[in-house]
């Protein structure tokens, strides 16, 4: 059994909770996750109404956090950015994970001429700064949060599938896949039940500690201007908007510049917090 | 050309202008204002990024950061007059021709003296490179005298000073190419340029006018506009181009900064795409045209985006260009009842959401923001999208980088309407509307402009009467009517706001007269306190 537990340490004894950076991370996170969902009970304000009379206006009852240069509430757009920025990085996440674990699973399982053809690509696209091709590939494409989507999913799942890859290498060797071959189990059949069930669970903590750098990575290009258009309430283009306003009203810039911080230390903390409980080394020590 | 001529590259955003940026702020926002080990002789200059041309027809010095190392044979005022500079007279000679009479006793930068065969070998090159607004040919330039020059275009001109004050058509030294060898006749001459970051001139001795009172200008690029607001605050550069107009006030409110405006010069305004294919066809209904015309509340958004640094405008050029047949253009006021009710008597009707239905398709329009980029445009189309909401009218804003995506799409006509600022750089009332709009004539290739906006064979009539017509009075009139057909008839443009460049000087700047047209910047009379 304890071949098939390659990856099955991390829920084992819950002695990951205990680190407080994990659940630091783990609050953050939660917390991010309830202001996204809860945002139409936690706000009354329409995030993109102009109110051009109220431009830059402070703290008030009615708008908590003031308004911005289009007199636009800031903390429903806070809040609304919350949904595009989760939501955004969720279904990119989801993306990258079934294409690199897809392509992993394929590439380690089948060998030969199938492993070299794709791993020669994803050599390719790991030799290129991932930010810089998304950029690339987001630029021609268009703007547009679906093209910055497609830039960043073409680029982020080659990671997933090398880690995947040398996983299911180990994994085929393994005297459970090896019964089940014996016993007449045919390939697809391995690879969804003895397989993928042990490389989910790394691959998960590997998903979780990208998803802070795929935050940047998103907010990044939307600074840029090409993700999120007009007057969609995103992080990354409300920094950029409030850019003319640093000395005059630099909560314009500070607002979406925390939340996007906090949000990715939290994935951060998180993130590292899983990776160490599943470092069989640490585990070693601790045993 | 097209952009070479009536725009600059601003506020590009990139990621090393992200890290320049967020250093100058933190510059800025740390030590305040020092004075970055400046003499009182050099001036370091926050200036648009860096469009020089290397290329075939080269521009270096010259557009878009005009660093006064070249000059014109006539230059352009500040009230769009053309004076002399390199020719002292000229006249046109019929059927075609004009005989500049030059400036004796001029030196070029190389010590040798400047004739008609530097004008002669000028106007070869920009046959060879960028024949298409002068209408010259390889043989347009006879030298008829050291000091006397005719320039006979290709096709009927007469516009043909009032083109030439534009920097792009700068006098080159014989034999000589801006890239390589930068000879020039202006008050200053080239000493450094390293691509993409500055370009260095240092005063000329032997200038034939006033001499220039500095020893030397830095020009830094910079393409992002807050980036170069945060250089002025920093103490990084004494002179900032085109400072963000959200940031103006401010700005002047520093200790040790002023803010300078020209006179109106640019423009900001929205063009229909009455050609496009579906989706993008709408703009050929004109009850749509008028809806949006009338739907958009300019003078809320002169006041909201552009804070006292434009004016509501009803044309491309500067309206006193036009004279007194600027009262023939009407433009459109703001009248949301008569937007509601065009948009009625054409069928559309306004849906659950608010935005208006006709046969089952949604009046929602794209719109391209836009030249030079879209930082330049912000927050204009938020506001106009929330103005035409208000009449059912859903715009989509697509936001394009750069110039060069934004023609792009221009090619491929995916956009309803086009946000564009511009501005007027040379002394033809014309120029826009001929460069823009027009689609006809014999020779000419339809533009991608012309395929998308050109009304046709009436307005490209007009221009015909600009460019053939010798008196004033008379071009004046063309180009009204020219304009009249674009913003009243048509309605393929919207004009939204005339404005001014703005900039952004340390106190200690004195003799600085801004230009309209900020290609015709002069930096002689410029001098540090």
């Amino acid at each position: 059994m304890a071949d098939a537990a390659l990856g099955s340490g991390w829920v084992v004894g819950g002695t990951w909770l205990r680190r407080r950076s994990v659940l630091a991370g783990l609050a953050i996170v939660t917390l991010f996750l309830v202001l996204a969902l809860a945002t139409p009970l936690l706000t009354s304000q329409d995030p993109t109404a102009i109110d051009a009379v109220r431009r830059l206006e402070g703290p008030s009852i009615e708008h908590p956090l003031g308004t911005d240069h289009l007199g636009r509430d800031l903390l429903s757009r806070l809040l609304y950015g919350s949904r595009w920025s989760l939501g955004t990085v969720a279904i990119a996440t989801a993306l990258i994970m079934s294409i690199g674990v897809a392509i992993g699973l394929l590439a380690g399982y089948f060998g030969g001429i199938v492993d070299e053809i794709l791993m020669r690509v994803v050599d390719v696209l790991l030799a290129l700064p991932s930010l810089l091709l998304a950029l690339a590939i987001a630029g021609t494409l268009g703007p547009g949060i679906r093209n910055v989507m497609l830039a960043l999913v073409s680029v982020w799942w080659a990671t997933y599938a090398r880690v995947v890859r040398g996983l299911v290498l180990a994994l085929r060797e393994r005297r459970f896949v090896e019964a089940a071959r014996s016993l007449g189990a045919r390939d697809r059949h391995i690879i969804v039940r003895h397989i993928l069930r042990n490389v989910v669970p790394p691959v998960v903590v590997l998903a979780t500690v990208e998803m802070g750098e795929l935050i940047l990575a998103i907010a990044g290009l939307d600074f840029l201007g090409l993700g999120a258009q007009p007057p969609t309430p995103e992080w990354g283009a409300m920094l950029n908007d409030g850019r003319p306003f640093l000395f005059t009203a630099p909560q314009l810039m500070i607002y979406p510049g925390l939340a996007i911080s906090l949000l990715v230390i939290g994935f951060n903390l998180l993130g590292d917090g899983l990776r160490d409980a599943l470092d069989p080394r640490d585990r070693a020590r601790k045993e | 050309m097209r952009h070479g001529t009536t725009g600059m590259r601003i506020g590009h955003t990139s990621p090393r202008l992200l890290v320049r940026y967020l250093a100058l702020a933190l510059l800025a926002a740390c030590g305040g204002r020092r004075d970055r080990g400046e003499d009182s002789a050099t001036l370091r200059i926050a200036a648009p990024g860096d469009g020089y041309n290397t290329g075939p027809g080269s521009d270096v010095g010259i557009y878009a950061v005009n660093a006064n190392v070249f000059e014109t044979l006539v230059r352009l005022t500040s009230d769009y007059r053309v004076e002399p500079m390199l020719a002292t007279r000229w006249e046109f000679r019929p059927p075609n021709s004009w005989r500049f009479h030059l400036r004796q006793g001029v030196r070029m930068h190389d010590g040798s003296a400047f004739d008609a065969r530097a004008v002669e070998w000028t106007v070869r090159r920009i046959a060879k490179t960028d024949p298409r607004v002068l209408g010259v040919g390889d043989s347009s330039a006879r030298v008829i005298d050291d000091s006397t020059v005719d320039i006979t275009p290709t096709r009927p001109n007469r516009r043909l000073p009032e083109q030439l004050v534009h920097p792009n058509w700068s006098i080159v030294a014989l034999g000589s190419d801006p890239a390589i060898n930068a000879v020039g006749t202006g008050p200053f001459k080239l000493g450094e340029y390293v691509k993409g970051d500055h370009i260095t001139v240092e005063r000329f001795t032997d200038y034939w006018g006033a001499k220039a009172k500095l020893d030397r200008l830095i020009f830094r690029f910079v393409p992002d506009a807050n980036t170069r607001a945060l250089a002025l605050r920093s103490g990084e550069a004494r002179v900032a181009y085109d400072v963000p107009r959200a940031d103006a006030r401010e700005l002047e409110r520093t200790p040790g900064l002023t803010v300078t405006q020209s006179p109106v010069g640019s423009y900001e305004a929205l063009y229909v795409n009455i050609h496009g294919r579906p989706p993008y066809d709408r703009g050929g209904d004109s009850s749509i045209r008028r809806a949006i015309a009338y739907g958009i509340d300019k003078r809320a958004i002169v006041e909201s985006v552009w804070r006292g640094t434009a004016e509501p405008g009803q044309t491309l050029m500067p309206a006193s260009m036009l004279g007194e047949s600027a009262s023939l253009v009407f433009g459109t006021e703001f009248d949301p009842g008569r937007s509601k009710g065009l948009l009625d008597d054409a069928g559309w009707r306004v849906g659950a959401d608010g935005v208006r239905v006709k046969q089952g398709r949604r009046l929602s329009l794209t719109l391209v923001a836009g030249f030079p980029n879209a930082e330049i445009h912000k927050p204009m189309p938020e506001i106009v999208q929330a103005q035409l909401r208000v009449v059912g009218i859903e715009i989509r804003i697509v936001q394009v980088a750069d110039a060069a995506s934004y023609q792009a799409r221009i090619r491929t006509g995916e956009g309803d309407l086009w946000a564009e600022a511009g501005g007027q750089n040379d002394a033809n009332p014309c120029f826009l509307p001929d460069l823009l709009f027009y689609g006809g004539g014999p020779s000419i290739q339809r533009s991608a402009y012309a395929r998308l906006f050109g009304p046709g064979p009436h307005f490209d009539l007009a221009i015909d009467t600009c460019r053939s017509a010798l008196d004033l009075e008379n071009v004046r009139k063309a180009a009204a009517a020219a304009m009249h057909i674009l913003t009243d008839q048509d309605l393929v443009v919207i004009p939204l706001a005339g404005t001014r460049r703005v900039w952004g000087l340390s106190d200690r700047i004195a003799g600085f007269a801004p230009h309209p047209s900020s290609l015709n910047q002069r930096w002689e009379t410029v001098w540090i306190r």
